[in-house]
C-alpha cells in the first residue's frame, strides 16, 4: 500500500528546535534568519512518499519480548535523495550552519510527514479489523535487520528509488522505517511515540508527559502527578516533603522502597542488586532509581513519627536546681534525625512538659555530610527556613495558649556543629572539607526573632525571650556533646571517664576536668538502622531486644512493644551478638551457610512480611563498630592511660539507650576491658541544655569543659588503618 | 594578548560572524601578527567554545555559529597569512565506515577539528577501506585517520576497519582516532585504535594530542 500526497507542516521552530536552538536562545534571531534563506528550496527539493504492508515477525528478527509470529504493521518513508546532494553541498562549502539546517528540516519533514500518513495507517488497520498497540523503535526494540524485512515485505516496487545498504540502512539517507504492533481493539492506535518508554535516553528531542501515580499511604489512596525526569521519590518529596532520602538517594539503604501495584516500571540496576528475584517480580522497587513508564498505582512505606526513647532514661546526673531563676525554660535537643524539646519551671529545674519530632531537614539526607552538601549546593536558606520551622512547632506544642499560658524567658539549643550553622544561615563551605573549619562555634546568645525569624512570634514567643547555641569544641565535636560533658560531671571529676555518643557520627571524649581528648568518627547509619535491609530508626515497633536460641529460633522485644517494624541499631547490634553466641555468624562476620543467601529472618511484621537480617547488613555493623572501637583505642592509647584507670563509661544517645552492654562487648562495639563501667544516660545532650538553665554557674562549667578539650583527627593517627581493621572482626 | 585579538576571540567564542570579519581586518590594520589572530584568537576560542560544548554549557546550536564565525574572520585573514598557516597542524581524513550511513555527527567532529587548525579530508558515510587506503596514498603528510561508526550493527565494520589499517605499512606514520554513540574507549582499545573521544569538542581535543604524540 503506497501513499502519496503525503504533506508536513514544517514550522521554524521545530526545524530550530532540532539544533536545540529555541526563542530564548541568543543565536535563535540570526539562526532563524539563515534559516529563511534556504527553506523555500530546500522544501522544494523535498519529494516525500511512503508505503505500508501488514506482516509478522519472523524468527531471524524476533526478540524474547517480541516473539516469533507477532502480528505488525511496517511503514517505510522517506523525503526523497534530491535533499541531501542540498545538504551536502553546504558542508562541502564549509558553511556548515546552512548545511545543519537543512539536514534538520529534512529531519523535521520526515517526522512531520507522520501526521500526514497516520490517517492513512489508521484507516488500513480499521478495514483490516485490528488497531495498534504500540510503536517499536529499532535499533532499540528489534534489530537493523529489521528495516531489510520490512523493505523485503512492502516490497521494491512499492518504493521506487530507496535501496538497502549491507548494513540494512537506506539510501536516500533521510528515509525511516516504522514498526508497530497490532491489536485486537479496532479503537486502540497508539501510534505516537512514547518517550518514556524509549530507550534512547539521550536523545534531544526527548519531552515527557506527566503520569499519574496513585500511592497507597496511611491506609488512604492518593493520585499525584509525576513530572518529567523525576523519580517516583522525587515525585513522593515534592509532595509530602517529609519523605525522607536516606542514602541521599543513591539506590543503596532501601529506606525508599515501594511496591508497585499496577503500571510498567522497569527495574534499575540497583534495584537488581537490591531485591531478590521473586520481590522484583511482585513489583518491589527502590523509588529513588525508580522512573514510572505509565501511570501507576503503588504502596509506599511512610515512617510512623515515634520518638519514646528520645528523651526517656535520662539518669539525672544534673543534680537540683542551683540557680535560684524564677519564670520558664526550654532546653532543646537539635539532632540530625530528631528534635527533642523539653519545658522547665526554673526554680525548681522540674519538667513539666516534653514534644519530640522529627528534623525535617531529613529529607536533604540522613547525615551531617549529605546536609553539609545540600547547604554547599544553594539550599542554605531551605534548609533554615525549615530548622526554624521545627523548633517553631515544637515550642508552640509547648506553650498552648490561653488566658494563664505560660511564657519562658529564655530558650537553650543543644546540637551538633552543623545544625548549629544551618540554623545560624552560616556557610557550611569549609565544614565539608579540610580544615573542616567552622564559622563560628562560640556560645550564641540572641533575641528568639533573630535565631528563629518569623517562626518566634508564630510560636508564641514574646520579642524578649533569648535563645541561647550552647558551643562547641570542633567541626565534628558540638554543642550537643559539650552539654553531654556537662551532664556527666566531666568539669569536675578527677578521674578519668569515657562519653560515647554513638550515632552516623560516632562521638567520644576521654578525660577529666584538667584534660579531655575528643573524637569523631564516621560510623555510617547502620547505628540508626541506615543501610540496613529492614532497619529503622527508634520508633515504636523497632526491635531493639534479640534472643536466639540454639535451633536458631529468635525472640524478639520491641520499642513501645508494638508489633515489629523494622530492626533499631540496638536490636542490629544485639542480633549479631546473638548469632554469634549460637555460633550462627563466625568471626570474620560470615553468617552461617543456611542463613547466607536469604539472610537470618528475625521476626515477622503484622502483615506477615519477614523481618530479615542479611549478610550485608551484618558488614554495615563491622563497618559501624570498627570504627568506633578503633577511635576508643586510639584515644586511650594517646591519653597515655590503661583500661583499668578508667572509671566511666557513659553511653550516651537514641542508640545506646537499652543496650545490654555485654552483648555490645561481645560483637567488640566496646573494649571489653569496659564493660563493667557503662552507664546509659540516654539523652545527655537535652540534659546539659536543662542544667544550662537551671544550674548557676554551667556556663562558666561549660567553658572550662571547651578550655581543657583538643580534639584528635582520627583518620590522621598512624594506627588509626591498623586498629580499624583489627577491629573489624567479631572477636572480644 | 592585544586588544585588538582579544575582540576577534570574543566574537568567535560569541558566534558573530559578521562583527568577526571586521574585528580581524582592525587587527591586521593595528598591526597585530596574522598567525597570532589565527592561533590566539580564532583556534583558542574555538577550543574555549568546544570546552563549553564538552560541558553542556552550550547547544550545538552555539557551537556552529562559532565555527561559521572562525571560517569568516579566517577568510577575512587569508590574504596576510604565510601559505600553509591554516590547517598548520596537518591532514586528517575523516570517514564513516562502511554499511553506515551517518553524516552528521561525523560532520560535526570535521568542523571542530577544522577549526583547531587541521586541514580536513572528509571521505563522506559508508565509506570501504580500500577508499580510505587510496586518500592516504594521495595524501602520505596524513597524520590522523577518524573513523565513525554510529550503530552496534556497523562497529564490526569500524573494528574490520581499523585492522585493515593496523595491517598497512603506513601504521606507524599515522594515528587512529574513533567516535561515534555505541562506540566506548573500551572498544576503541580493543580493536587496536589510538584513540576515542565522546564528542566533537572532544575529538578536537584528542586530534590534537594525537598529532603532538608522534
Amino acid at each position: 500500500m503506497k501513499f502519496t500526497n503525503l504533506k508536513a507542516e514544517l514550522s521554524d521552530e521545530l526545524i530550530l528546535e532540532k539544533l536545540n536552538c529555541t526563542l530564548n536562545s541568543p543565536l535563535h534571531d540570526e539562526l532563524l534568519e539563515e534559516l529563511l534563506e534556504i527553506k523555500e528550496e530546500a522544501q522544494g527539493l523535498l519529494c516525500p512518499f511512503g508505503a505500508m504492508a501488514f506482516g509478522e515477525l519472523p524468527k531471524q528478527i524476533a526478540t524474547e519480548e517480541y516473539p516469533e509470529g507477532t502480528r505488525i504493521v511496517y511503514v517505510i518513508t522517506t523525503v526523497g535523495d534530491a535533499i541531501s546532494g542540498y545538504i551536502e553541498k553546504y558542508f562541502n562549502e564549509g558553511d556548515y550552519v546552512k548545511g545543519m539546517l537543512a539536514d534538520a528540516l529534512a529531519d523535521t519533514c520526515l517526522f512531520e510527514l507522520e501526521k500526514s500518513w497516520g490517517h492513512i495507517l489508521m484507516e488500513e488497520c480499521r478495514k483490516a479489523g485490528c488497531g495498534i498497540s504500540g510503536r517499536l523503535e529499532i535499533p532499540q526494540d528489534l534489530s537493523m535487520k529489521t528495516q531489510k524485512i520490512a523493505f523485503e515485505t512492502i516490497g521494491a516496487e512499492e518504493l521506487p528509488g530507496i535501496r538497502l545498504s549491507d548494513g540494512y540502512m537506506f539510501y536516500p539517507v533521510k528515509s525511516i522505517c516504522h514498526v508497530f504492533l497490532l491489536s485486537k481493539e479496532t479503537e486502540q492506535f497508539e501510534i505516537g511515540h512514547n518517550c518514556r518508554t524509549c530507550r534512547n535516553k539521550s536523545c534531544n528531542m526527548r519531552r515527557l508527559s506527566p503520569v499519574a501515580l496513585q500511592v497507597h499511604r496511611k491506609g488512604m489512596i492518593e493520585t499525584i502527578e509525576s513530572k518529567g525526569e523525576e523519580s517516583i521519590f522525587d515525585t513522593l518529596q515534592r509532595i509530602w516533603p517529609d519523605y525522607s532520602a536516606v542514602c541521599g538517594r543513591r539506590g543503596v539503604c532501601g529506606k525508599c522502597r515501594v511496591q508497585i501495584l499496577k503500571g510498567q516500571v522497569p527495574p534499575s540496576l540497583e534495584d537488581k542488586d537490591y531485591f531478590t528475584e521473586k520481590e522484583l517480580a511482585s513489583g518491589w522497587r527502590l523509588s529513588c532509581k525508580a522512573y514510572p513508564l505509565t501511570d501507576c498505582e503503588l504502596e509506599a512505606a511512610f515512617e510512623e513519627d515515634g520518638f519514646s526513647v528520645l528523651t526517656a532514661g535520662a539518669k539525672n546526673c544534673a543534680g537540683p536546681a542551683t540557680a535560684k531563676r524564677q519564670g520558664y525554660g526550654i532546653a532543646i535537643d537539635m539532632g540530625t534525625t530528631t528534635l527533642a524539646a523539653q519545658l522547665l519551671r526554673l526554680s525548681d529545674g522540674n519538667v513539666l512538659d516534653t514534644a519530640v519530632s522529627v528534623n525535617h531537614q531529613r529529607s536533604f539526607g540522613a547525615d551531617v555530610i549529605s546536609r553539609i552538601q545540600a547547604s554547599n549546593t544553594g539550599k542554605k536558606e531551605e534548609l533554615r527556613n525549615r530548622i526554624r520551622k521545627d523548633l517553631g512547632r515544637l515550642i508552640r506544642r509547648l506553650l498552648p495558649g490561653g488566658q494563664d499560658r505560660i511564657r519562658p524567658d529564655m530558650i537553650c539549643i543543644a546540637g551538633n556543629t552543623t545544625m548549629g550553622h544551618l540554623l545560624m544561615g552560616y556557610s557550611c563551605e569549609a565544614m565539608g572539607r579540610l580544615p573542616f573549619a567552622p564559622v563560628n562555634i562560640e556560645e550564641i546568645v540572641g533575641k528568639a526573632e533573630d535565631i528563629l525569624g518569623g517562626e518566634a512570634r508564630k510560636a508564641g514567643l514574646d520579642s524578649e525571650v533569648r535563645v541561647c547555641l550552647l558551643p562547641g569544641i570542633s567541626a565534628f565535636v558540638g554543642a550537643d556533646i559539650t552539654a553531654g560533658l556537662l551532664a556527666c560531671g566531666f568539669d569536675t571529676a578527677g578521674q578519668v571517664s569515657l562519653f560515647l555518643d554513638l550515632g552516623t557520627n560516632g562521638e567520644m571524649a576521654l578525660g577529666n576536668r584538667e584534660r579531655i581528648y575528643t573524637a569523631s568518627t564516621a560510623a555510617g547509619p547502620a547505628f540508626e538502622g541506615g543501610n540496613i535491609r529492614c532497619g529503622c530508626g527508634s520508633i515504636p515497633g523497632a526491635i531493639c531486644h534479640v534472643e536466639i536460641e540454639a535451633d536458631g529460633s529468635a525472640e524478639i522485644k520491641t520499642i513501645d512493644g508494638q508489633p515489629p517494624v523494622g530492626i533499631c541499631g540496638t536490636g542490629l547490634v544485639e542480633a549479631a551478638a546473638e548469632l554469634l553466641r549460637r555460633g550462627f555468624l563466625d568471626e570474620t562476620g560470615r553468617l552461617a551457610k543456611r542463613y547466607a543467601k536469604e539472610g537470618y529472618p528475625l521476626a515477622y511484621t503484622e502483615d506477615g512480611k519477614v523481618i530479615m537480617l542479611t549478610q550485608k547488613d551484618i558488614r554495615e555493623l563491622q563497618l559501624a563498630k570498627a570504627a568506633v572501637c578503633a577511635g576508643i583505642t586510639i584515644l586511650v592509647h594517646k591519653y597515655g592511660i590503661e583500661w583499668d584507670e578508667i572509671g566511666h563509661v557513659f553511653l550516651a544517645g537514641g542508640f545506646g539507650y537499652g543496650m545490654e552492654p555485654e552483648k555490645a562487648a561481645r560483637i567488640g562495639l566496646l573494649p571489653g576491658a569496659l564493660l563493667d563501667k557503662v552507664e546509659i544516660v540516654g539523652n545527655a545532650a537535652l540534659l546539659g541544655a536543662r542544667m544550662y538553665l537551671t544550674v548557676s554557674d554551667a556556663d562558666r562549667r561549660i567553658e572550662a569543659i571547651r578550655r581543657v578539650s583538643r580534639e584528635t583527627a582520627l583518620a590522621r593517627e598512624p594506627e588509626f588503618q591498623d586498629c580499624y581493621v583489627d577491629a573489624m572482626y567479631f572477636e572480644k | 594578548m592585544r586588544p585588538e585579538i582579544e575582540e576577534v576571540k570574543a566574537l568567535v567564542v560569541k558566534g558573530s560572524a559578521k562583527k568577526v570579519g571586521r574585528a580581524v581586518q582592525a587587527a591586521v590594520d593595528a598591526g597585530c601578527d596574522a598567525s597570532e589572530i589565527l592561533n590566539q584568537g580564532m583556534v583558542e576560542a574555538m577550543s574555549e567554545v568546544g570546552d563549553q560544548f564538552t560541558k553542556n554549557e552550550i547547544f550545538v546550536s552555539e557551537m556552529l555559529m562559532a565555527a561559521r564565525a572562525m571560517k569568516k574572520g579566517v577568510e577575512v585573514l587569508q590574504p596576510h597569512l604565510a601559505a600553509g598557516s591554516t590547517g598548520a597542524l596537518g591532514k586528517v581524513i575523516i570517514a564513516t565506515v562502511k554499511n553506515d550511513l551517518h553524516d552528521i555527527g561525523k560532520k560535526l567532529v570535521a568542523m571542530m577539528i577544522e577549526s583547531a587548525g587541521f586541514e580536513v579530508l572528509d571521505l563522506g558515510i559508508d565509506v570501504p577501506i580500500s577508499k580510505i587506503i587510496d586518500c592516504y596514498r594521495k595524501n602520505p603528510e596524513t597524520k590522523i585517520i577518524a573513523l565513525s561508526a554510529l550503530l552496534t550493527t556497523t562497529m564490526p565494520d569500524l573494528r574490520e576497519t581499523v585492522e585493515a589499517l593496523n595491517k598497512a605499512d603506513f601504521r606507524s606514520d599515522i594515528k587512529i582516532m574513533v567516535g561515534g554513540a555505541p562506540v566506548t574507549q573500551a572498544f576503541a582499545d580493543e580493536i587496536g585504535a589510538d584513540g576515542y573521544s565522546a564528542d566533537a569538542a572532544e575529538a578536537a581535543i584528542l586530534a590534537k594530542k594525537l598529532a603532538a604524540s608522534f
